[in-house]
């Protein structure tokens, strides 16, 4: 029996976008990768709705980004910075995940080109 | 019955001045675990004015691995600090391994996580010194298992002794969102578990009613909340509000809405209401006989 691997099934489907594009392609496939499965624990995975996932894993990353913004810079392209990053990144662990996650998410934006790079320090300064 | 609100920070200033209050206060655990100054000052006013129940989103009690010994550590003095002598979280999992979620997702109702969420309860319980109440949540995309959604809450209730917090939103939430009815899902439900109800409003979202609680409560649940009342009685009954904030005396008119049919039931121990801040009662104390 395997609840451990099917959370982490699931918690890679609603947080890991890369994965979950595959598993809409050929959810067998990705299975296959999780190998402590029991039969009838990939049965019922492979009934999950896939509309209802995708709806999830979407109201998802729109709930981490709210509770990140108020911690955030308030910059034009935040919203759809934080969205690209939050699909390939999961929250950092910490007391406080929203910080933990905005601390990231900075550090993150820092090294892409073009980053406002001067109000991110003032960011993360202020959330040390 | 005492019908409260949970605490969020803009309504600071009217909870601790006002003259209208409510009777009691939900906080999150996890705006206070930090323990910085501010953190403790407000917690210290609040537990002074307030009977303060804990609620929390992080304990992940469907994961079969503990949660960190430094949030539990912080929890435990937490409780100690505001004088709370229940914790409740949700019937839920938030992580996989160190891999967050960062919100509830629903648990497989299968055999294996009833046991996972008991051994967690139980140990929820001894190194907290509170008694556990868990609470139903609202889910989109539920993942099928070996019994439903009530059956599986009632497993774990009566082998855990841990206490419902049913909260009516979204069980109104699930209802619409999977055609189901929710009088039958209360018919499957240990109801005189219940410790407490959290009431909230949402809103639609393409085709899916979401439990935001980002607006007043709705007609419907509001409804629910009367059927429940008439069937259970809870200690307290909560009123939440995370977004979308209204003016405290907005939310004090939902408290006092909330009142109404809360009268009406009055609790067989607590004729008086409140029963005053900072007063511990007994711990796991089982919650299927219902409190002292």
């Amino acid at each position: 029996m395997g609840l451990a691997q099917v959370q982490d099934v699931l918690t890679r489907l609603y947080t890991d976008a890369a994965m979950l594009e595959a598993w809409l392609c050929d959810p067998v496939a990705v299975l296959s990768r999780f190998r402590r499965l029991t039969a009838g624990e990939r049965a019922d995975l492979l009934r999950l709705d896939r509309e209802r996932l995708v709806f999830y894993a979407h109201s998802l990353r729109h709930k981490r980004y709210n509770e990140v913004r108020p911690l955030l810079p308030p910059l034009d392209v935040v919203e759809e910075t934080f969205m690209a990053y939050a699909r390939r990144h999961p929250i950092p662990s910490g007391l406080n995940l929203a910080t933990a996650d905005a601390r990231q998410f900075c550090r993150w934006w820092m090294r892409q080109p073009g980053a406002p790079r001067q109000a991110l320090r003032a960011c993360l300064e202020r959330l040390q | 019955m005492n019908v409260g609100l949970s605490y969020r920070r803009p309504w600071y200033r009217e909870l601790v001045e006002a003259d209208e209050r409510p009777d009691m206060l939900e906080i999150l655990a996890e705006h206070f675990l930090e323990e910085t100054i501010d953190q403790k000052i407000v917690l210290d006013q609040l537990a002074s004015r307030y009977r303060l129940s804990v609620h929390c989103l992080g304990l992940s009690v469907g994961t079969p691995s503990r949660p960190d010994r430094e949030y539990l550590r912080r929890l435990r003095r937490l409780l100690e600090r505001c004088g709370a002598d229940t914790v409740s979280d949700h019937l839920a999992f938030v992580r996989s391994g160190r891999r967050h979620i960062g919100h509830l997702a629903p648990l497989p109702w299968t055999r294996e996580a009833v046991d996972v969420v008991c051994r967690n309860v139980a140990f929820l319980q001894q190194t907290l010194g509170a008694q556990v109440l868990l609470e139903n949540i609202a889910y989109v995309c539920p993942m099928p298992g070996e019994m439903d959604e009530a059956a599986f809450i009632t497993r774990v209730v009566e082998r855990s002794g841990c206490a419902l917090l049913l909260d009516v939103a979204n069980l109104y939430a699930n209802a619409r969102n999977h055609g189901l009815d929710p009088h039958a899902f209360l018919d499957g439900l240990p109801l005189p578990a219940v410790r407490q109800l959290h009431l909230a409003g949402g809103h639609q979202a393409g085709p899916v009613y979401v439990d935001s609680h980002a607006w007043p409560v709705a007609d419907p649940v509001w409804d629910l909340y009367r059927t429940v009342l008439a069937r259970c009685q809870p200690r307290d009954v909560v009123i939440e509000r995370d977004d979308n904030l209204p003016t405290y005396v907005d939310i004090m008119k939902e408290v006092a809405h909330a009142k109404g049919p809360a009268l009406a039931h009055p609790h067989p121990g607590l004729p008086g209401g409140d029963v005053g801040p900072g007063r511990r009662h007994h711990p796991l104390r089982a919650a299927v006989h219902g409190p002292a």
